[in-house]
């Protein structure tokens, strides 16, 4: 196993919609379909998650209902808004674009400046 | 989110805020259940599970505070802590909140009071459809700088006709009516209008209709519209009366319409009649008696307007220099600026004062709660120790004084309601040639209740924050400070001996402003009006045109009715007039002037008590 990278700044909430937009989940589903999807290389603050879910849920990006969990509990269920889902979209995409120009940075040799 | 989403999701949290609280709870700790449960199935204790999935959570009281901001629920949850400690604080010092209270009462209530007055007077909308493009359009006589001359039926025919920024013109003149046949014969006040003078205004009639083109001609013009309170007051209100008779002046009229209660144009007019040009200004261009209202155009500037009615005054000066070489120019006010007329700058100027007076008693409620800012540095140490920020401290003192703030507005808003019945008085129904509006009640509507809370937390703020900012500075020497038995430590001195100076600097002004207007006020009731008014009665007499038909019979009446009255016991002297001294706009006349020798002005010369 990887050694596991801390999560960069304000890609929390990213993660987390991209979690919860694969279908519904509770709080302690969120991360481990996080922890599953990145084959545990990301370490996640189980503190952290929480008040990022209700940030989330405070902007209208997910909505909670409570729910039966596999186990026969209670346990409160996030889902994706519409507007979460274009949130999504648009952070996927500063993302990528942004990935894209860091590594071509990075890739920069002395030969092509 | 809209501010509306997040005001609901503020008051959702503070509604369910134990439903919240426990499901926050039973979230998290579900999660920490659910994370020990996997641990217990790759073979750990359940309660070394417990331990470790509790452990890597981390801490779960900062979890749930971090949730609480996160919601946005901790600024109302302080919030409301503020204001119960605040209540508490007021409470435990009756006498210091009661004065504060009742200072602020009286200058909040003195603001509410005249501010209900500037909206009833001037800021009200008017009851007319678009009510901005009304104006009045006035003859404008350059030559005696008389700027709001009556208008001929002739001229008014061509303005009618030649403009282009008006989408209706219409004119009216004043007119009295005796109403007999209903009990005691009644003297009523009336206007006649132009047919489509009800059309210009926009308004329509509360039941029937108001008037056809054709009712402007002789023989056709029988008919009136009544007024709602006259209907009221001398029918009953009663439905039926539309397209029956009633008498005035001796002829029969039929009533073709009521107008709805809000329309009282121009003030205190009982019915209206449809205007006939008088057949002596049929072909006499100087006859001017009428007044006129228009409705400009829309997107057409008051300011355009004017060039155009300029114009065509101008060109109706060259045109008929006889009668019109002087009254080559208008002028046009706007119906809001009419109606309020004299009394806006005056209504400006005591609001003006009452806001000092509001000033004067922010500067007292300060300068206390400066002096008890001192006792309660202690207490502030304290608070500050225990971890509260300045903010928060500036905060607590603020909802503070807002609170005082509210609840002299509270009290100030009941002193208003009760002077502004009395405020109606200073518009009296009976004077017509002071340009004043006639108002009959001020009311208190949502303007005046949020003009008041407004004033109200404004007024907090303004006489709370030298006090806050001063109070939650310096806490740590407070401690020190209040151990020798300080008070206020040297600052809070300084800004005390500031705001004396203030409060003593706008007391002076208002002084000196209140003696001066009492000195004009002495000055007008002692002037010299160059006669004694002493013990002199008098008495108005309108003769019915249809008994009294010629000049002649209408002076024998009054010299028979003067020389019944000269006997009378307790009376020295009898006398009559056709107007009385300063009796403003009714005493003015014009007279011609028949001489070869010209005159200082012109042929026309007009004298009377304006």
């Amino acid at each position: 196993m990887d050694k596991q990278l801390d999560l960069l700044q304000g890609t929390l909430d990213m993660l987390i919609l991209k979690a919860v937009s694969l279908g519904a989940l509770h709080g302690y589903g969120i991360l481990l379909r996080i922890q599953q999807i990145s084959k545990d290389r990301l370490e996640i603050q189980q503190g952290s998650l929480y008040p990022a879910l209700y940030r989330l849920e405070d902007q209208g990006w997910i909505t909670s209902e409570w729910g039966e969990s596999e186990n026969k509990r209670k346990a409160k269920y996030y889902r994706l808004t519409a507007a979460g889902k274009r949130r999504l979209r648009e952070e996927a995409e500063k993302w990528n674009h942004m990935a894209d120009v860091i590594a071509g940075i990075l890739r920069t040799t002395a030969e092509e400046v | 989110m809209t501010l509306w989403s997040r005001f609901w999701s503020w008051l959702r949290a503070i509604l369910r805020r134990s439903r919240i609280e426990s499901e926050m709870d039973a979230e998290l700790r579900f999660h920490i259940e659910a994370c020990a449960e996997d641990m217990v199935r790759h073979g750990v204790s359940r309660a070394e599970a417990l331990r470790r999935a509790r452990l890597e959570f981390g801490g779960i009281e900062q979890t749930k505070e971090e949730c609480r901001d996160a919601r946005g629920v901790n600024f109302i949850e302080s919030l409301i802590q503020d204001l119960r400690f605040g209540l508490r604080m007021l409470r435990k010092n009756p006498g210091f909140t009661a004065i504060a209270v009742f200072t602020l009462a009286l200058g909040i209530g003195a603001n509410t009071a005249i501010f209900s007055m500037v909206n009833a007077v001037l800021l009200r909308p008017l009851p007319y459809k678009d009510a901005n493009r009304l104006v009045t359009v006035w003859g404008y006589n350059r030559a005696r700088g008389y700027d709001t001359d009556l208008v001929s039926p002739l001229d008014f025919a061509d303005w009618r006709s030649q403009n282009h920024v008006f989408e209706g013109i219409a004119a009216s003149t004043d007119t009295q009516y005796t109403l007999t046949g209903e009990a005691e014969p009644v003297l009523i006040i009336a206007y006649s209008f132009s047919a489509d003078y009800f059309h210009v205004l926009g308004v329509a009639p509360l039941l029937g209709r108001t008037f056809l083109p054709e009712e402007e001609q002789p023989g056709k013009n029988h008919v009136a519209v009544l007024s709602y309170s006259f209907w009221q007051s001398h029918f009953g209100g009663n439905r039926d009366l539309v397209s029956k008779s009633i008498v005035l002046d001796g002829s029969p009229y039929t009533v073709v319409g009521v107008m709805p209660p809000e329309f009282q144009y121009p003030p205190l007019t009982e019915l209206w009649t449809p205007f006939t040009v008088k057949p002596e200004a049929a072909q006499d261009r100087g006859y001017r008696y009428l007044r006129v209202m228009a409705r400009l155009k829309p997107g057409v500037t008051i300011h355009q307007a004017q060039t155009e009615m300029n114009a065509i005054a101008g060109r109706l000066a060259q045109e008929y220099p006889k009668t019109n070489k002087d009254e080559d120019a208008t002028s046009l006010t706007g119906l809001r600026q009419k109606i309020s007329g004299d009394i806006r700058p005056a209504l400006l100027v005591l609001l003006c004062a009452v806001s000092f007076v509001l000033l004067i008693a922010c500067a007292n409620v300060a300068n206390l709660l400066l002096a008890r800012a001192a006792s309660r540095q202690k207490e502030v140490a304290v608070r500050a120790a225990l971890g509260a920020s300045r903010l928060r401290l500036v905060r607590q003192f603020l909802t503070e004084s807002m609170l005082l703030g509210l609840a002299g507005g509270a009290l100030g808003l009941l002193l208003a309601s009760w002077c502004a019945r009395a405020m109606v008085t200073m518009f009296p129904p009976t004077i017509f040639n002071v340009s004043i509006p006639h108002i009959e009640k001020i009311p208190i509507d949502g303007w005046v209740l949020g003009f008041a809370t407004v004033v109200s937390l404004f007024t907090g703020v303004v006489f709370g924050l030298v006090p806050a900012l001063h109070a939650s500075v310096n806490t740590s020497e407070s401690l020190k400070e209040s151990g020798r038995g300080l008070a206020g430590g040297t600052q809070g001195r300084r800004y005390r001996s500031a705001l004396v100076v203030v409060e003593l600097a706008l007391s002076l002004m208002l002084l000196a402003a209140a003696g001066l207007t009492l000195r004009s006020f002495v000055h007008l009731v002692g002037s010299d009006l160059g006669l004694n008014p002493d013990h002199v009665l008098t008495m108005r007499v309108l003769l019915p045109g249809y008994k009294y038909k010629t000049g002649a019979q209408q002076i024998a009446f009054i010299e028979q009715a003067v020389d019944r009255i000269r006997p009378l016991p307790g009376v020295k002297a009898a006398g009559m007039v056709t107007f009385l001294p300063l009796g403003g706009w009714y005493g003015d006349r014009a007279v011609r002037w028949k001489t070869n020798q010209r005159p200082r002005t012109s042929g026309l010369s007009r004298y009377g008590a304006r």
